[in-house]
């Protein structure tokens, strides 16, 4: 290793611009790298190379002047290539004499000026970036110089040297959020009760394009009084005050449709149960239902049962542990076509009641928790002790102290007092506990090694629930806390370790609504209303299984070496039968037709459209024009309008959301799409926009977003193929602003792709913005760019950019504050 | 930035054993009912926000003093136009962009209470102003269960940036209890119904055990956060104070809900089912709110009818399009026709609030007579976004401070002012607070 620090010193000697010479470093040291190591153990090793030691090599660094060296280099472009072209080619509406738009560039005279004016030169450098400036009728500039022009902006205003040290960043202290809040419930207690949902939580606030930002998560009194009903809620749920009364349990059921199923849970011991089912459906009405009663998935009567109510019961012998009672609502003798809810089984609740001898077991959560009784040899303040002493590790996600114990003994003991049971005080205590700041927030202790003034190595159980949240979105396991505990998680490769262990875990598919939907603005899918008589398949079915479609396509390019390209370019997809339907694709083999319920009537509206076994999905390839997520029928929902498609906001969504290249606000006083549209009411879309492209105007950004949005115009405003729209055929051919022509959306992701680059930047500073839990600054541009070099040495896998994002120095490091 | 006066971060500044509320001393000003020998009652005040601006067209009306003419936007509220004064000419010019380009929607609900032009951020360092019903709270809420209440109807959004490069923070909050913290509102009728009254019923053993418990964990987390702010840095430890002065507020909000709640003659219950339609749900809050004025459980009430922005569609008057589609009318008529729809829809929801008020008798008086509650937004016509020239109504008598019935015309006055003479009525007396310059002249004849 010794080697590769020398190597690394030498480098970091020459300054600015080093970004060229870092690729080069990167995959010499990887070369070196000890044979014997699993290759991504190896890369890790590298990458740490990069980091860890070069940063403490730098900690006397004097930061200054490699700052002004990085200046000197911009401030030295500006006077020779810059300047000169904008008085060659803007001055004339733009310079002494003339101010259009008030934007006079003659006075500027040097860096300061220019970054003191960032808002006026981002739009400089995103407008000409476009060619949107110098307008395309009076001037052009080759792409070269337009792109040279854009860079040098970007480096003047959000870069600083990456060749010199940058502080890791300080991650303001965050609130849990109600996501993060619900999957630390379910995981502490083995509880997924959602109690975000059942006491009505605010919803969180967004920022950076992510619920998790610890600056924008505020905690009003209304928060703070839900968290207090919360934590009574869920002692009720965990601690059981009187074991006689699990004699008999009830569990509310919910409404079922024809092939539907009502599952639910109950901890039996063994002995004899007597097991019940309220049910009622289609009073009134005539025609028995076949239903189905298993325990187990083992079925224990199949029975018809008349439409009003009934409690049907059984008695049963049980053996001890949790066994699930499924109730099937498998036939229905009159066809479901008139879109009727009133055929539906009205499941109200499964009871049991046991067993006849014996106690009912405490469930597990309880169990769980109650570890200590006290007794003749056991104090109620030792008992409460133990329990929890065990139980606040995990609850505040790191070793407590006496400071910790001790008011919430106090709690305990307050209500011991009081003459409160045991239970009902340990329920006391653990209320406290659940609305104590160290459980709702997430605090990183000082207490890491100071690696260079003002930056700490966090601690390795801060580590681990920045690894937990952002891996699922919830608190650190036994295993993880296990690594804490004996000090791994300082080590790289445990890191590593763990990592690959927790993506595979199916607690990660929380990636999905927390990072993945939120990067895609996915969220923004539930606000989409497509109109029903337009698309009478429309339902809210239908949009829970496009969010599906892309959640699976996501996460098995996650697990599964997919590539940033593979969103672009992937030949596979997943379907259940109503996407078969909206595919207009087999299902297992079948025809979708095959999978839809006998009776359904097409032609209407608001029909409610049963697919027979709507919860299976199978991975299947892709045919024709679809590739990739961009014709995924969330996305292409997603940015439609109620009744048509807007090759605007789909070519938007592209640039904004995918290559994160976004166009720049129409400017003012531009006349709307509309108007076109009214004066031109027989051309097709696609010429409406032609003729408002026409207006120099509007031209420059939909030059852009136009052709993208184009080349998806086979799909309809929900997503389905189409060859004609109002009766003219689709033309989805086009030519990209880089000049790259293609036919069909294939050949359009397929021309997309010469931006992998730029996506993978974009995707870079989105996952390590939702893995930080903050905006990122200037200095944290630097590790976007390692995380893309790293991730581009491994063929872009989606894996490596989170795999680069753990173990850069702004996840495991931190700037701690002074007052 | 305009300074707010009183300035409840300074106080908060000290550690949470120093945690108290603002000793400011100004006192409750009761109602001034002339001829009445009775204890006067208190004024209440209410602050009623819709999105989206209006067709100003249709809803401002013209004409000075009494004699002025009801647009037909306004026209649900003919009966009542004794009880109200059409305030024209007041501004909220930190609405402007102000070289922060677009995202009119955004700062129009931030400036709505505040007068302060928001920081334009997408997420880091939020920060806006204190709004005037938490200036008011912090002094006049004292004397109630509840020193104030936010409601609203639709959550917060839950994706991206919400306008134009702000955050959505913005747009779904209109009360501000510092100036970087929001006061969440609650959408839920029946959550808002318990928050203020409880569960409506005596207090029974098992709820006063609950209370004692729940005073024990807030003294308990109190210790531990406290003892945890010792080792946080400058910006954490303003998170915890949030979350400290949340547990203080709750602390004395159950010392004042230990005696239950006087419903009177009419007792009440928690709503049982959940709202029909957009306009049933906030008929449901303004129900709510005659009830927590009624009963004196809070004084100072913020609604937001929709979020900022909001694209709700009102299929009930038979408009399926959304609000804020419509909104960027681009002068088309029937766009335009249809936000004056939408501008009437409300205002008889309105209409029906005021009603209430008005049939409750309060002392001698009823409620309406010693309320201020103010209509309106910081947009005035939806498609052009200015922040001048808003719509703005005043309704009830504040107990004297006001003469209702008039349409006053000022001159581009910050709207401001007249939330300053409204913490004015009821005893809070700031100097000037966000943008404004001085107490509003000729609220009453």
């Amino acid at each position: 290793m010794v080697i590769h620090d020398i190597s690394l010193e030498r480098e970091r000697e020459e300054s600015f611009p080093s970004f060229i010479r870092w690729r080069a470093l990167l995959i010499r040291v990887r070369s070196m790298v000890l044979p014997g190591c699993t290759s991504a153990v190896a890369a890790f090793l590298t990458f740490l190379t990069t980091y860890g030691i070069s940063h403490s090599v730098m900690a006397d660094d004097v930061e200054v002047d490699r700052t002004s060296a990085f200046d000197a280099a911009l401030a030295e472009e500006w006077q020779a290539k810059i300047l000169p072209i904008l008085s060659d080619h803007c001055f004339d509406c733009h310079g002494p004499e003339t101010q259009e738009a008030s934007v006079n560039f003659s006075t500027f005279t040097d860096l300061a000026s220019i970054r003191s004016q960032s808002a006026l030169w981002d739009q400089v450098g995103g407008l000409v970036k476009l060619g949107a400036m110098p307008p395309p009728d009076t001037d052009t500039l080759d792409e070269d110089t337009r792109e040279r022009i854009a860079s040098w902006v970007e480096n003047t205003l959000h870069r600083v040297d990456c060749g010199v040290v940058q502080p890791p960043g300080h991650v303001t202290l965050r609130r849990l959020n109600n996501f993060e809040y619900d999957n630390t419930v379910r995981d502490l207690f083995g509880l997924d009760v959602l109690p975000s949902k059942k006491l009505g939580f605010v919803s969180d606030e967004v920022g950076n394009g992510f619920d998790n930002q610890g600056e924008v998560l505020s905690l009003p009194p209304l928060m703070m009084e839900k968290y207090l009903a919360a934590a009574e809620w869920i002692a009720d749920q965990v601690i059981v005050l009187k074991r006689e009364s699990l004699r008999r349990q009830r569990n509310d059921g919910t409404p079922i449709s024809l092939t539907e199923s009502f599952k639910t849970d109950f901890e039996f011991a063994e002995g004899e149960y007597q097991l019940s089912a309220r049910l009622r459906f289609g009073e009134g009405q005539s025609g028995a239902i076949r239903v189905r009663l298993s325990i187990n998935g083992e079925e224990l009567e199949t029975f018809d049962l008349p439409p009003g109510e009934d409690t049907k019961r059984w008695t049963r012998s049980m053996s001890s542990g949790v066994h699930s009672i499924q109730l099937d609502y498998l036939a229905d003798p009159e066809p479901p076509s008139r879109g009727r809810n009133d055929r539906r089984l009205f499941v109200d609740w499964i009871g049991i009641e046991g067993p006849r001898d014996g106690l009912p077991p405490f469930p597990r959560p309880h169990r769980d928790f109650m570890i200590a009784e006290p007794n003749e040899s056991l104090s109620v303040q030792d008992a409460a002790k133990q329990i929890f002493s065990t139980y606040l590790t995990r609850a505040y996600r790191r070793p407590i102290d006496e400071a910790d114990l001790t008011p919430i003994l106090a709690v305990v003991q307050k209500a011991s007092e009081a003459g409160w049971s045991f239970p009902e005080a340990i329920r006391a205590g653990l209320e406290a506990s659940l609305s104590s700041p160290a459980f709702l927030f997430r605090a990183e202790s000082a207490s890491g090694s100071e690696v260079r003034p003002g930056v700490i190595r966090l601690n390795d159980f801060d580590l681990a629930s920045r690894l937990s949240y952002f891996v699922w979105s919830s608190c650190p396991d036994d295993e993880l806390y296990r690594a804490a505990s004996a000090g791994e998680l300082q080590e790289p490769a445990a890191i590593s370790e763990q990592f690959s262990r927790m993506i595979q875990s199916a607690k990660a598919d929380s990636l999905f609504h927390g990072f993945f939907a939120q990067w895609l603005g996915l969220r923004n899918l539930e606000a989409v209303t497509p109109d029903t008589r337009t698309f009478p398949i429309w339902s809210d079915r239908l949009r829970q299984a496009m969010l599906k479609e892309t959640e699976l396509v996501c996460l098995e390019l996650l697990r599964n070496r997919g590539t940033i390209g593979d969103f672009l370019t992937a030949d596979f997809t997943f379907i259940n039968p109503r996407l078969a339907e909206l595919y207009e694709v087999d299902f297992d083999g079948k025809s979708w037709e095959t999978w839809l319920i006998r009776g359904n009537n097409p032609g209407r509206r608001t029909l409610q459209r049963r697919f027979v076994d709507e919860e299976r999905w199978e991975r299947t390839s892709l045919n024709g024009q679809r590739r990739g997520i961009l014709t995924h029928a969330s996305l292409l929902t997603m940015t439609s309008n109620p009744t048509r498609t807007s090759p605007v906001k789909r070519g938007k969504w592209v640039l904004e959301t995918l290559i994160g290249d976004p166009p720049p606000p129409a400017p003012p006083g531009v006349p709307a799409l509309e108007d076109t549209q009214k004066d031109h009411q027989n051309l097709s879309l696609r010429e409406q926009l032609e003729i408002h492209r026409a207006n120099p105007s509007c031209a420059s950004c939909h030059r852009v977003m136009d052709p993208i949005g184009l080349g998806l115009e086979n799909f309809d405003a929900i997503g389905r193929w189409r060859d004609k729209d109002q009766g003219k055929d689709v033309v989805a051919s086009g030519e990209l602003a880089n000049g790259r022509n293609f036919s069909g959306a294939k050949e359009l992701a397929e021309a997309l792709l010469v931006e992998q680059s730029k996506m993978s930047k974009h995707f870079a500073s989105k996952l390590l913005t939702f893995a930080l839990g903050r905006g990122l600054t200037s200095a944290d541009q630097c590790v976007v760019d390692d995380i893309v070099r790293f991730a581009e040495a491994r063929n872009f896998e989606l894996l490596a950019f989170f795999e680069a994002v753990v173990q850069s120095e702004p996840f495991r490091y931190a700037s701690f504050q002074e007052d | 930035m305009p300074a707010t006066q009183i300035n409840r971060r300074t106080l908060l500044r000290g550690a949470g054993a120093a945690l108290g509320l603002p000793l400011l001393d100004a006192m409750a000003k009761p109602g001034l009912l002339a001829g009445s020998d009775a204890v006067p009652k208190p004024i209440r005040l209410a602050w009623v926000f819709f999105p989206n601006g209006t067709n100003a067209s249709r809803w401002l009306p013209n004409g000075e003093g009494r004699d002025w003419e009801m647009t037909s936007s306004l026209e649900p509220l003919a009966d009542l136009r004794d009880d109200f004064c059409v305030m024209r000419g007041l501004a909220h010019n930190n609405g402007f962009a102000l070289g922060d380009g677009p995202g009119d929607h955004a700062r129009s609900a931030a400036v709505f209470l505040t007068g302060v032009h928001p920081y334009k951020t997408a997420g880091s360092k939020i920060r806006v102003g204190r709004s005037a019903d938490q200036i008011a709270a912090d002094v006049y809420g004292r004397h109630t269960r509840l020193p104030s209440i936010e409601l609203g109807t639709e959550p917060g959004r839950g994706a991206g940036a919400c306008d134009s490069g702000y955050a959505c923070v913005y747009s779904n909050n209109i009360s501000w209890r510092t100036e970087s913290q929001p006061m969440a509102k609650e959408v839920r009728p029946r959550m808002a119904f318990e928050r203020l009254f409880g569960s409506g019923k005596e207090l029974d053993e098992d709820a006063r055990r609950r209370l004692f418990l729940r005073k024990s964990v807030l003294d308990s987390v109190s210790t531990q956060a406290s003892s945890l702010r010792k080792s946080l840095g400058k910006d954490d430890r303003s998170k915890l104070d949030e979350y400290l002065s949340s547990v203080r507020d709750i602390e004395v909000r159950i010392e004042r809900s230990e005696t239950p709640v006087d419903f009177g003659d009419e007792p009440a219950s928690p709503p049982d089912r959940e709202p029909i339609d957009h306009g049933d749900h906030i008929r449901m809050f303004y129900d709510l709110l005659v009830l927590a004025f009624r009963t004196d459980s809070t004084r100072i009430a913020t609604f937001m009818l929709a979020n900022e922005g909001s694209n709700q569609s009102f299929p009930m008057i038979g408009i399926k399009d959304g609000h804020h589609e419509l909104s960027h009318h681009e002068d088309k008529q029937d766009k335009m026709d249809k936000i004056a729809q939408i501008d009437r829809y409300y205002a008889e929801q309105f209409a029906y609030f005021l009603k209430r008020l008005k049939e409750t008798p309060d002392g001698e008086a009823n409620l309406l007579d010693n309320s201020l509650i103010v209509y309106g937004c910081a947009i005035s016509d939806g498609n052009r976004h200015d922040h001048d020239n808003l719509p703005i109504l005043l309704a009830g008598r504040g107990g004297g401070a006001v003469s209702p019935g008039r349409l006053v015309k000022y001159s581009n006055v910050p709207l401001n002012n007249l939330f300053l003479s409204m913490l004015s009525a009821v005893g809070v007396s700031a100097d000037r607070f966000g943008d404004s310059t001085g107490l509003l002249d000729r609220l009453t004849v």
